[in-house]
This record gives C-alpha cells, sequence and structure tokens, in this order.
C-alpha cells in the first residue's frame, strides 16, 4: 500500500533542482554579468549535472516506486508518457526559437557578419530543418538538455527493471557503458554535422547514478559521507577545480598554472561528461548532503520556497526558463546591454520563474480540491509523477 | 582604470579632434595582442631579402562583399600598412579566400605554398566548423596538421580565430571552438591572433557596436583597424628575433 506522499518527498530535491533552474536561466542569456554567480565559473561542473542527477533521482524514486507496485508494464508505460510530454515541450521551445530566429534573420544585413549570417540559411530550407528537429538531430544552443533527457526517459524502464532487480549490477552496467562510449566516441549523429552537445551514452551514467542514490545507494556511501578524511580530499579537490576554472577566465592567473597541469586538465570536455566534471559533482553532491542533511530545519524556511516551488515543477520551468533566457537575449540585444540591464532581465526572469511556478501550485490545490467523485489515490499520485522531471 | 582611460580617450579623439590619427581608434589592451612567439621567417625575409610574401587563407569574413570589397579588407589594409612601415621592403599580402571547413582549408595548403613560397601564412578558420558542428576533436587534429604542414613547409604562421558576433554567437557554441584554437596555437608555437577577444573589447569599449543589424559604416573601420592590429603583430613578433644576439 502507498505511504504518504508527501512525506516522502525528500525538500532538498526540490530545493536544488529549483536554483539549477535558475542556473541554467542565467547561463543561457549571453554576455550577462549576474552569469558570474553561476557555479560553472567556480568549478568543473555546472548546473546541468545537478539537473540530470536529480532527474534520475526523481524519476527512480517515483517510477521505482509505480514499478513496485503495479508492475513493469504499467510503469513503464507512465515513464514513456513522460517522455512523450518533454518531447511535446521541446518541439513547443522550437517552435518559439524558430520565432525569434526568423525574425533576426529577416532584419539581419550587417556586412561584417555575412558569414554568420549563413546560419541562418536553414530558414531557406524549412522542410530539411523541421524533420531533423522532429527526430532531434537538428537542436539549436540552449535546447540540448531536453534531449537528451526523452533519450534517457525512453531507455528508463528496463533501466529501472534492472536498478530494482540489482542496483549495483545496473550503476556497473551504466560505467561500463560510459567508459566505452568514451573511449571509442559513440554519440548519436547530430545536423548538420557532428554529434549531440549532450552524449546521451556518457550522460546516462550521471542519470542512473542518480536514480541509484534514490534506491539505495545514497545508504551503500554513508560511511564516506561522514569520514572526515574524504571531507578534506572533497575540500580540496574543489579548490582545485576553482583555481583551473577561474584560470580560465583570467590570463594573468592562466600563466601561474604550471603547463603540464593545464595539459592534464584542460579542456574539460562538456559533451562527453569529462571524468574531472562527474567527479567534480559527485563531490559537490557528498559535501552538500553532508552539511545539509535531510531533516535539515532551514528547509522549511520561507526564503527557500521560490527555489522549491520551482524545482516541483521543473519541466515547465526549465522550458519557462529556455523561453526567458531568449526573451532576455532579445530585450539585451533591442534595448541596451548595459550592466544594469542585464541585472533587471537576470532578476525579473527569476521572479517570473517563481511567480509561474506558484501559480501551477495553486492550480495543483485547486484540481485536488476540485471534483470529489475522483477517487483519492490517482489523485494523489498524478501530481507526483508529473513532477518527476 | 586603464580601460576608462583608453575609452575617455576614444571618446575625446572620436568626438571632437579632426587630427586625430585614426590609427588610436583601434586600440586594444595589451594582453590582446601578444608579439612573445616569434616569426623567424618574416624576421629573416624583411631583413635579408628585403622582400615579404604573405598569404592569408580565411573564409568570408576575410573579405567584404561589393566590387570594392576586397580593398576595404583586412589583407588590403594590411598590406598597405606593413608596406608603409617597413620601409624598403616589397610586401605583398595575397588573400585566399575559401568556404570551407579547417579541414577542407588545411588541403589547399601544400599547392598554396608551393606556388607563392609565402614567408608568412595568416590563416583565418573555425567560424564553418562552430556552423556546421564538426567534431571537436577531427577539429583540433585538422588544426593541427594544417598548422604543422604550413610550418614545415617553411613558412611563419600566425592564426586568427573567429570574429565576435554578439547577435549569432549565442546560437552556436563558440567557445570549445575557440579554446582549441587557443591550445592548439600555443602547442605548435603559432601566435594566435585573438580577433574575437579584439572586437570583444572593442564592442565593450564602445569603438564599434556590434549589434547594429545593418551596415552602419563601420565595417570598413573594423577591417582597417584589423589590419593595422595585424601588422603590430607581424612587425612586433618579427622584431623578437631581431633583436636576439646572434645571427
Amino acid at each position: 500500500m502507498p505511504t504518504n506522499v508527501p512525506a516522502g518527498r525528500d525538500l532538498r530535491l526540490d530545493l536544488f533542482r529549483g536554483i539549477a533552474l535558475w542556473l541554467i536561466f542565467l547561463d543561457h542569456i549571453p554576455f550577462n554579468v549576474v552569469n558570474w554567480v553561476t557555479i560553472r565559473n567556480y568549478g568543473f561542473s555546472d548546473a546541468a549535472e545537478i539537473f540530470v542527477f536529480i532527474s534520475g533521482y526523481t524519476a527512480a524514486f517515483v517510477y521505482g516506486r509505480a514499478m513496485r507496485e503495479r508492475g513493469p508494464i504499467a510503469a513503464g508505460a507512465r515513464i514513456l508518457k513522460r517522455g512523450w510530454q518533454v518531447y511535446v515541450a521541446h518541439v513547443f521551445l522550437f517552435v518559439i526559437y524558430l520565432a525569434e530566429i526568423s525574425y533576426v534573420g529577416a532584419k539581419f544585413d550587417n556586412p561584417l557578419f555575412a558569414e554568420e549570417f549563413n546560419l541562418f540559411g536553414f530558414l531557406r530550407s524549412p522542410d530539411v530543418i523541421l524533420t531533423q528537429a522532429l527526430v532531434l538531430k537538428f537542436k539549436p544552443v540552449n535546447m540540448d538538455v531536453l534531449p537528451l533527457y526523452i533519450v534517457l526517459l525512453l531507455s528508463f524502464p528496463p533501466l529501472l527493471w534492472s536498478l530494482l532487480r540489482s542496483p549495483n549490477l545496473a550503476l556497473l552496467g551504466s560505467g561500463i557503458l560510459y567508459v566505452v562510449a568514451r573511449k571509442f566516441g559513440w554519440n548519436l549523429p547530430a545536423f548538420p554535422a557532428g554529434k549531440w552537445y549532450f552524449n546521451p551514452f556518457a550522460w546516462q551514467f550521471l542519470f542512473v547514478f542518480g536514480a541509484w542514490c534514490a534506491l539505495g545507494g545514497a545508504q551503500q556511501v554513508a560511511s564516506l559521507i561522514k569520514s572526515r578524511t574524504v571531507l578534506v580530499l572533497s575540500v580540496a579537490y574543489l579548490l582545485f577545480a576553482m583555481v583551473m576554472t577561474l584560470a580560465g577566465h583570467f590570463p594573468r592567473m592562466h600563466q601561474l598554472i604550471p603547463t603540464w597541469i593545464d595539459r592534464l586538465v584542460n579542456p574539460v570536455d562538456k559533451t562527453n561528461l569529462d571524468p574531472l566534471r562527474l567527479l567534480h559533482f559527485a563531490i559537490l553532491a557528498l559535501v552538500t548532503v553532508r552539511f545539509i542533511p535531510r531533516d535539515w530545519p532551514y528547509l522549511k524556511w520561507s526564503g527557500f520556497r521560490p527555489a522549491i516551488i520551482c524545482g516541483e515543477h521543473s519541466l515547465e520551468i526549465f522550458c519557462l526558463g529556455i523561453f526567458l533566457s531568449f526573451a532576455g537575449h532579445f530585450l539585451l540585444v533591442e534595448i541596451s546591454n548595459r550592466a544594469w540591464m542585464q541585472i533587471l532581465v537576470s532578476l525579473a526572469g527569476i521572479v517570473i520563474m517563481v511567480v509561474v511556478a506558484w501559480i501551477m501550485s495553486w492550480y495543483k490545490k485547486l484540481d485536488a480540491r476540485g471534483p470529489k467523485s475522483l477517487p483519492p489515490q490517482p489523485a494523489a499520485g498524478r501530481p507526483l509523477a508529473g513532477d518527476a522531471a | 582604470m586603464t580601460r576608462f582611460f583608453a575609452l575617455l580617450a576614444g571618446m575625446l579623439l572620436c568626438g571632437g579632434a579632426a587630427f586625430a590619427q585614426p590609427a588610436d581608434v583601434c586600440a586594444v589592451s595589451e594582453d590582446l595582442l601578444s608579439t612573445d612567439v616569434p616569426l623567424p621567417h618574416v624576421a629573416e625575409a624583411v631583413t635579408q631579402a628585403k622582400r615579404l610574401q604573405v598569404a592569408v587563407v580565411g573564409s568570408a569574413s576575410s573579405t567584404l562583399r561589393g566590387a570594392s570589397g576586397v580593398q576595404h579588407a583586412y589583407p588590403a589594409q594590411l598590406e598597405a600598412e606593413l608596406g608603409r612601415r617597413l620601409a624598403g621592403v616589397a610586401v605583398k599580402v595575397v588573400p585566399h579566400i575559401q568556404q570551407g571547413t579547417t579541414a577542407d582549408m588545411a588541403t589547399t595548403f601544400p599547392r598554396l605554398i608551393a606556388a607563392e613560397k609565402p614567408n608568412l601564412v595568416i590563416w583565418q578558420t573555425g567560424t564553418t566548423d562552430v556552423m556546421l558542428g564538426t567534431e571537436q576533436e577531427a577539429f583540433r587534429d585538422a588544426l593541427d596538421k594544417g598548422l604543422q604542414t604550413l610550418q614545415t613547409s617553411g613558412a611563419d604562421v600566425i592564426l586568427m580565430n573567429l570574429q565576435y558576433s554578439p547577435r549569432t554567437d549565442p546560437m552556436m557554441h563558440v567557445g570549445p571552438y575557440a579554446d582549441a584554437m587557443r591550445t592548439v596555437a600555443e602547442d605548435r608555437g603559432v601566435p594566435l591572433f585573438d580577433r574575437m577577444g579584439i572586437m570583444k573589447y572593442w564592442n565593450d569599449e564602445g569603438t564599434f557596436d556590434f549589434y547594429s543589424m545593418s551596415n552602419d559604416g563601420t565595417v570598413e573601420r573594423v577591417h582597417h583597424c584589423i589590419g593595422r592590429l595585424l601588422a603590430d603583430q607581424v612587425i612586433g613578433s618579427g622584431k623578437v628575433v631581431q633583436t636576439k644576439p646572434t645571427q
């Protein structure tokens, strides 16, 4: 029988996913001073890792229970339905992107950038570009996370089944795929050339790692989380990552880094989830879990509410964030790109994200209180499944 | 602080002084134009042969469209500037504009070298690869092979990266390609002419407005400045060798 659903929800997941959504929004506004607050400037990993990991965690948490209670077919069907929702969301975002790029493409006539202008050339062949976008081969910049997520969800039913049977073996299998795919350069093809920006064969490992943690793996590494030695080593690594990443921004600082260390570390590959990034994220998660336990009293603090409600509606708020980053960039280009405007656009975007998330929560409460004829069980189950982004 | 003064100076020059040297408008911060890496073949050609043959291999951003486009584009500006500053040296700059990836361009090098025997090749690339999304490793390999071909052919090389294009850059993954160009150039001991950093500097300082949708007359001035700074690079890097005690 289902246990009390709200009590099972780990607020930390929503909190950090909400923060990750804000960071992704900020990072996606180019040439924005507020970008300096985001974690990608201070370490190897960035908000994408947080998002993928927590998505894996919540997917296993929600659908794992469904699979135990209702069997693999029913749970698998729900996962695929979720994948379909994400696909529709992606196509919706793509249409918005096309609208923006068509507008710019029609007006842009600066001979200095005649070559860069070729980027809009695909507008002349919508037959090709629309088809390629629908099969997820053509993915404009900043729109490559959702396709990864779709592929991960599509392959998740059998994965979850094996994770429930033998979590460690499933994690090992995922790890082997990660290593082999990196070694042999396995990746899905992209259009017009190249491969996926987020290599699903590499990034699946982080997703599965999140799922593994949700299904009891976190308890297995509890001694690591508590260990003092591990903490010291972790902090040392985080500092190292910070120095190396900051050096990438400041040429003078970069000159102080010994060449052999520089060559050992750089470039830190995002496409294939460089082990340095993976380790950096794992350590960040470990340190976070150590200092912020599940029953941390401040999780109920109202100051965290805005981030938590964004995290509760992650798919919708993610899409909204992508749209807002397009819109924000558009405003910066058309009106002013002064620092105050950048700060204003960034803050306004986050406020809009919070307000929309709040409205969605309100709708959900309305739905829950709605028609009395609905049996209580699906009403309690559906919203959570919808949240498993 | 220095940027503030540079900006102030720039504003004064643009605003009032009719006698101002147009050259000063092009100024960038020192760290953007590094002349540490020597160009021995250039130095030899200038001091001994008194004849400097330069080839510019690049994509569409190395030229300007229209009938007189070539005259205003940076290769021609570079030729004029070098000719003025290297008295008594016959300077020739030949542009080779081609549409293609870095790997495509590299295949044309052997024939180019054989035909023109340049002392210096300025290789501007990256844009096509960014737009197509060439794989990182393939891009790096193509760059490395291309530079190697040029270096072993008895020519100096300057690698030039992409333009700073604030309207289109956000729609492409420019960063990893720019990083790759920097590291490969460093590994090969080739100076990188950081066109992207320079143009971003001009944009931030208000020297030029790169957000503009249509031609507002800055195009020729931008190419003039790029040609002038390239001349600084060629002469600066060439001098490093000249001042060495031996030879």
